[in-house]
């Protein structure tokens, strides 16, 4: 989230924030009109119909109008609270994962020349056209006990009798993980381009091996894109519903699928939506808090 | 030898030779140059002896020490980049210490040592600030400092000071060359500027494609070079086309000259390129006593106060001379000179 965003967010000069970031460049270019339209219509309208209705009362079989807050109440109850807790932790792991497996590849690439760069990055976007379903499937297949790794690893003899290693906690975090991959590398690409290779090698002229020299000044310099990845591929994750609900286990069960199960299988609208608005508040609340966490450090820049 | 040794060094990437059959010999403590116009292999040569190329061919010795395969970080080189390559998320004391870091030197240590540096290279007071505070010239003495620090057996600086204006990098000239005789350390310098080069060294390489073309005290090259190239490159030249005749005589526009010498490889009647330094010729209205004098007409003076330049047309070849305004030769445009060649002064070339 840009620094304009979040101050816009925190309240402080709203006024002219508003007029330079929307009115003016909207008198400048009219086509910007059309992607705030259609926000507009498919984001807001059901965002505000949803909020309506999660202060909806339930009925037997559907729900009608009202003003009540007992939707809200339930997500108190220890079911709900402890499924938060496991989408976020799920999130925090799989996003730091994903990331610390990124920053090392991405950095690699970035050296190469530019043909083998693009090879790279377009078998990466190949990844990224299989749908989540798709991707969890064979991540399935792969971990089931018959024809993926397990048997292999039986072969090998280094366990006694295999069995399917999915459902399970590890088989989810992996599967959120390996799907995230390819968007922080595409976050993180960018700025690993940019990094001179001068002062990598400078470093390097001072006595600092590659690895050294990769965590005293790549890392530091990639600090904030670090930061950006992680925050964005946490909110990715904390929506996850395909990967946990064919890779985890019950107790894996992650926001998305309750709220899902109540709005599908049970018909509780109501509950449903006041369960979203709430796992957005959340989701937008820890995502502020890390803004403001490295706002507040005292990183020194050119 | 206590020094550095390259033997026998190429490098190629792909199909391009970047450098090719270098051999050289620097004694420790030595001020060398390369010299050479841009892609003449004068970089790639120097990250050679950094350890950041690996070489195609050859051998890098350094103090009897065979350098060729080892790393860049076990080399114990300081190096000053052309982007200086300053690390911006690091203070100048940092960036200065930062060899000293990765080796676990405590704090207060590496503190000491910044401060000592810095009044190293007459820039105090600065350790705390950050690197986007500092001038284009501080920014230099920083990273200068910064290679410095572990006292290296080589001190290597890919064109240190291109990017200062041209004042602060006269001063900055001198005042590396004073730094480098104090701390006598074997230091070579990559530049494209002939003027950097014979104000610093000990030492000039002369490099054109791939090659070196002559190396030598600064001077021996001015008096003395090896090719028309190197002539050319250092310091202006007049090149006039001549014909060899016997002995060390060649037949300029039709009249005898006496020269310097001649390579050993020309025989009598080949044709050659006489090199001479336009200060060396002499420009006056009428005749004088001895020979290599030719017949001209003045085509162009140029006055621009600090010195005269008199361009002669001698039977269709350009020639000009060069002269202090306490010796300006008293002649015009349009008028008929005479050009003395002094015989010690003009060098046969190879055409």
């Amino acid at each position: 989230m840009s620094d304009a965003a979040v101050n816009r967010l925190e309240g402080d000069a709203v006024g002219p924030v508003w007029r330079e970031q929307f009115l003016l460049p909207l008198k400048r270019f009219p086509i910007g009109l059309y992607p705030t339209f259609m926000m507009g219509v498919f984001f807001l309208i059901p965002f505000f119909i949803m909020l309506v209705v999660s202060f909806f009362a339930r009925t037997e079989s559907t729900y009608e109008p009202g003003f009540e807050f007992t939707h809200y109440a339930r997500f108190f109850s220890p079911l709900f609270t402890t499924h938060l807790l496991v989408s976020v932790q799920f999130s925090v792991l799989a996003s730091i994962l994903s990331v610390a497996a990124a920053v090392p590849f991405t950095y690699f690439i970035s050296r190469f020349r530019r043909r083998p760069q693009v090879i790279a990055l377009v078998f990466l976007l190949c990844v990224l056209t299989l749908s989540e379903v798709i991707v969890a499937y064979s991540l399935s297949v792969v971990m089931s006990r018959s024809s993926g790794l397990p048997s292999f690893v039986e072969w090998l003899g280094l366990i006694d009798r295999a069995r399917s290693w999915y459902p399970g906690y590890l088989a989810n975090l992996f599967g959120l993980s390996f799907f995230n991959i390819p968007f922080a590398v595409l976050i993180l690409f960018p700025s690993c381009t940019r990094l001179d290779r001068e002062l990598t090698e400078a470093a390097q002229t001072m006595g600092a091996s590659p690895v050294r020299s990769f965590t005293t000044i790549v890392l530091p310099l990639l600090d904030r894109t670090i930061m950006a990845a992680l925050v964005l591929l946490f909110v990715f994750t904390m929506g996850a519903f395909v990967t946990p609900t064919w890779l985890g286990r019950p107790e894996d069960t992650m926001m998305a699928q309750l709220i899902a199960n109540q709005a599908l299988n049970r018909g509780n609208i109501p509950f449903a939506a006041a369960l979203s608005m709430f796992f957005m508040a959340v989701t937008i609340i820890l995502t502020l808090i890390t803004v403001r966490l490295r706002r507040g450090d005292p990183v020194r820049r050119t | 030898m206590s020094g550095l040794l390259l033997s026998n060094i190429s490098k190629r990437f792909g199909s391009v030779t970047a450098v090719t059959d270098i051999n050289l010999e620097i004694p420790e403590g030595r001020f060398v140059s390369f010299l050479g116009p841009s892609g003449c292999g004068k970089t790639t040569l120097l990250r050679l002896i950094a350890g950041l190329e690996h070489a195609t061919t050859g051998r890098i010795m350094l103090d009897n020490e065979d350098l060729t395969d080892r790393p860049t970080h076990n080399r114990n080189i300081g190096m000053v980049f052309q982007s200086l390559a300053l690390f911006p998320h690091l203070s100048v004391g940092e960036n200065i210490t930062y060899s000293q870091r990765i080796r676990g030197v405590d704090k207060a240590t590496r503190r000491r040592r910044a401060e000592e540096l810095l009044e190293l290279v007459r820039l105090p007071g600065v350790a705390d600030r950050n690197i986007a505070q500092l001038s284009g010239g501080q920014r230099q003495r920083v990273a200068i400092a910064r290679a410095l620090n572990l006292e290296p057996k080589l001190f290597l600086l890919d064109e240190p000071l291109s990017a200062l204006d041209a004042k602060l990098r006269e001063d900055m000239q001198v005042e590396l060359r004073m730094l480098q005789e104090r701390l006598a350390i074997t230091t070579i310098v990559v530049t494209h500027d002939q003027r950097e080069a014979m104000t610093m060294s000990d030492e000039v390489v002369v490099m054109s494609t791939a090659r070196i073309q002559q190396m030598g005290a600064p001077l021996e090259i001015y008096r003395n070079p090896a090719s028309a190239f190197v002539a050319e490159f250092i310091g202006t030249s007049n090149l006039i086309k001549a014909r060899l005749d016997t002995g060390s005589t060649v037949v300029i526009a039709g009249c005898p000259c006496q020269t310097s010498g001649v390579p050993d490889q020309l025989g009598a009647g080949s044709s050659v390129i006489v090199s001479i330094r336009p200060e060396d010729v002499h420009v006056f209205p009428e005749s004088r006593d001895g020979g290599n004098q030719l017949d001209g007409v003045v085509t162009f003076v140029r006055d621009v106060g600090a010195s005269v330049e008199t361009f002669v047309d001698c039977d269709g070849l350009q020639i000009i001379a060069m002269a202090t305004p306490k010796e300006r030769p008293d002649v015009h445009k349009g008028e008929k000179v005479k050009v003395e060649l002094p015989a010690e002064s003009c060098v046969v070339l190879k055409a």
